[in-house]
């Protein structure tokens, strides 16, 4: 008697290791595995990355990478020659990435990506896929071109996860963010203006103006106060001419 | 005695293969021919922009034991200078593959043996 609960027990112990042993980090993810897969491979990495971010496969779907991945396109590559001398390492890169491909992850941001695109659409930039634009939509284009994002391109300017395959919101920090959502009336408003920053529904006072100059270079400052729930702060917002607030 | 002479050989032998001859590289690049090249004529040429815009400064930086920055991507680069980077001019078919890359990247043709040379000798004094 004894010796069958034995057996059963044990039985659930291991479906219970193997089912662990296949999640990413534990039971309740087998469900719901969020974001996209991490990379596991170094040929990509080594090859790829070392120009840019390893952009993960499960951010486009295989048609793509197909596409992407012709000596056509690679001999201008987002307008440079990255044609590779040998085809073994090539091949190793395709097969990757099109076996990881969005529309076959089980991954949940990869399937999104995957759903919002109409199958006759092959994009060759992970930010023209209908779920990607309409999840960036509506930040301000000051905030993408600001010196140390650049352009939507650059996942981990803001995601600071994304490494990890990890794009949550929670892990997002973007550069400036406070200085974007007042840029207009940082660029428009006198001195003594009190407006309610976006978003974070704190209260801002712009206290004064003034020119900083050093080195030939002009700066315009304004001095900024906020006021949060129970925060106090101040803070000083530069720019060059025609330049973003700092 | 035999055994000791032995795995002395195969030592040397072994350490031979993993550094790389750069005098055979450099005959490799110049077809046997005499070029003429120097550390300094690869640093002159490190910061000229043939390109406007464009030189190994763009993502290497002027300082070589500093990480530099892919001017297109910002992805940050490793340095290039063997004092803080020993992994550096290890792999001669990483050397071709990058100076083929790179060169067509900067000035849009291949370098000459002439300049390969100059840029990997600057580099390994650097
Ligand atoms: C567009 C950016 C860019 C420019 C411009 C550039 N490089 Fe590079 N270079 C790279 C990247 C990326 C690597 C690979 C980095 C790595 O392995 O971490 C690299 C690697 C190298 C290597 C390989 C070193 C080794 O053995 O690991 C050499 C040599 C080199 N570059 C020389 C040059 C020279 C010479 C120029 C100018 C003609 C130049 N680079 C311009 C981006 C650039």
């Amino acid at each position: 008697m004894t010796k069958k609960y034995i057996s059963i027990g044990l039985f659930f112990v291991l479906i219970f290791a193997a089912i662990q042993s296949k999640s990413d980090y534990n039971l309740l993810n087998i469900f719901n595995k969020r974001g996209v897969q991490v990379i596991e491979n170094t040929t990509y990495q080594e090859e790829c990355g070392a120009c840019h971010f390893d952009y993960q496969p499960g951010l486009l779907p295989e048609r793509s990478w197909k596409k992407l991945m012709t000596n056509d396109e690679l001999l201008n590559h987002f307008g440079e020659d990255v044609s590779f001398d040998d085809s073994s390492t090539a091949n190793k890169i395709i097969k990757y990435l099109t076996l990881n491909a969005a529309d076959k992850s089980s991954y949940n941001r990869s399937k999104k990506i995957s759903r919002s695109l109409p199958s006759h659409q092959s994009p060759l930039r992970i930010t023209n896929t209908p779920y990607i634009k309409r999840k960036h939509h509506g930040i301000s284009k000051e905030l993408i071109t600001q010196q140390s994002v650049g352009s939507l391109s650059n996942c981990t300017a803001c995601h600071n996860n994304a490494h990890k395959g990890d794009y949550d919101d929670d892990s997002v920090t973007i550069p400036n963010i406070k200085a974007g959502l007042i840029s207009i009336e940082l660029n428009t408003q006198k001195d003594g203006y009190v407006g309610i920053v976006k978003s974070t529904n704190e209260s801002f006072k712009i206290i004064s103006t003034k020119i900083s100059s050093n080195l030939s270079v002009k700066k315009l400052c304004r001095v900024v106060s906020f006021k949060g729930n129970d925060e106090f702060s101040v803070r000083t917002y530069c720019k060059i001419k025609g330049g973003f607030w700092h | 005695m035999n055994k000791i002479l032995l795995s002395i050989i195969i030592y040397i032998a072994s350490t031979n293969i993993l550094a790389i001859d750069f005098n055979k590289l450099y005959k490799g690049w110049s077809n046997n021919q005499q070029v003429s090249y120097s550390a300094s004529m690869g640093k002159e040429l490190w910061s000229k922009e043939i390109l406007p815009g464009k030189s190994c400064k763009s993502c290497h930086g002027s300082d070589l034991t500093q990480p530099g920055k892919h001017i297109r991507t910002n992805k940050i680069i490793k340095p290039l200078s063997l004092k803080s980077n020993p992994e550096r001019l290890t792999k001669e078919k990483k050397i071709n593959k990058w100076l083929k890359r790179n060169c067509k990247f900067t000035y849009k043709r291949e370098c000459s043996p002439e300049e390969k040379i100059s840029f990997i000798e600057f580099i390994r004094f650097n």
